[in-house]
């Protein structure tokens, strides 16, 4: 949990419910021109874009865990509740 | 020596004028010629110079994260925020320019607990009076003073930060889950919780779901009373959703 910060865009596609990581390394100027140009190619409300950054994409799977998730929604809420410790 | 401020891409007026573009455009559903363009561009390059004042932010957030609770922090992560919700935002709050929104970039840590949380917090603020390179801009408290209907609860604190506001997010665990977990049947089922348009059982019952999790939280109740006062809370989402798949 320490490295630099890793850069990701996240694309998720809301009607199929599927994401798409674009990867930057530690390359915040590039993200962020590759952050309009996605955000340009995606619009019309049918996609979320957007630009995070952690030490892993494991780190962003979990704070960022709703572009990840699968299953029904009843199968999420089973599965939130077998995380709980 | 206080680093220097990020050089903005125009002056706070203009920068403030391309926001009521954006607003207006979206109100008015309008075409977007060639003044929303120019106004796109113009955001974009606002939210842009965010990012570096975002990322010392985020390093500063960490240093506090260990210090405050060792190895048993979880996870800290940082975003520049989304065009849409920029726009949503101006929409939402009309009497709000672009320049005082507070999270162009922010960040989140999650820790095991609230005291944990609270010692973080405390840190930042110990050093922010002894003299550090950030200025506490504002705390919200929505655990103890500020509770939310949906029942969001978290800490956040904004800095300013080489001329320009981030936002840091403090959850414990519980939170965060309970946070994600709405996310996800937010977005899956379009219930309209992040946009504040949900209908009103929506909003009681994650309202309810997140009352359960601060019990569990403290100790209130144990893990098997738990799951039962989730099932009951969310069992009006699971209703609608019933077969609906997630992704």
């Amino acid at each position: 949990m320490t490295g630099p910060t890793q850069y990701f865009i996240l694309v998720y596609d809301l009607a199929m419910r599927h994401v798409e990581v674009h990867e930057y390394g530690d390359d915040i100027e590039q993200a962020n021109l590759a952050y309009s140009t996605l955000e340009d190619e995606h619009t019309g409300g049918k996609y979320e874009v957007v630009l995070v950054g952690a030490d892993s994409i494991d780190t962003i799977k979990r704070t960022h865990s709703p572009y990840f998730s699968t299953g029904t929604a009843t199968e999420v809420v089973e599965a939130f509740i077998a995380s709980i410790k | 020596m206080t680093p220097p401020d990020v050089q903005l891409p125009a002056s706070k007026t203009r920068i403030n004028k391309a926001g009521e573009v954006l607003r207006r455009t979206a109100e008015e559903k309008g075409p977007a010629g060639t003044e929303y363009r120019d106004s796109l561009d113009l955001v974009r390059a606002y939210r842009a110079v965010h990012a570096y004042p975002l990322k010392s932010v985020t390093m500063g957030l960490r240093h506090h994260a260990r210090k405050a609770a060792g190895r048993s922090w979880l996870d800290i992560s940082q975003r520049l925020k989304q065009l849409p919700t920029i726009t949503d935002k101006l929409v939402r709050m009309p009497k709000t320019n672009l320049a005082r929104i507070q999270d162009i970039g922010g960040c989140r840590a999650t820790f095991l607990d609230q005291a944990t949380v609270d010692t973080a917090i405390s840190s930042i603020e110990n050093r922010a009076i002894r003299g550090s390179s950030w200025d506490i801009v504002d705390i919200d408290d929505y655990v103890n003073e500020r509770t939310r209907p949906d029942g969001y609860r978290a800490k956040h604190v904004i800095v300013r930060k080489h001329g320009v506001q981030i936002e840091m997010q403090f959850r414990t665990s519980a939170q965060h889950n309970w946070a994600e977990l709405v996310e996800s049947l937010d977005k899956s089922l379009g219930l309209g919780l992040k946009q504040g348009r949900a209908e009103a059982w929506a909003v009681e019952s994650v309202a309810s779901a997140a009352e359960d999790m601060r019990r569990y939280e403290v100790g209130e109740i144990d893990r098997t009373r738990l799951v039962k006062a989730l099932n009951s809370s969310l069992r009006p989402i699971l209703d609608l959703a019933d077969g609906v798949r997630i992704r």
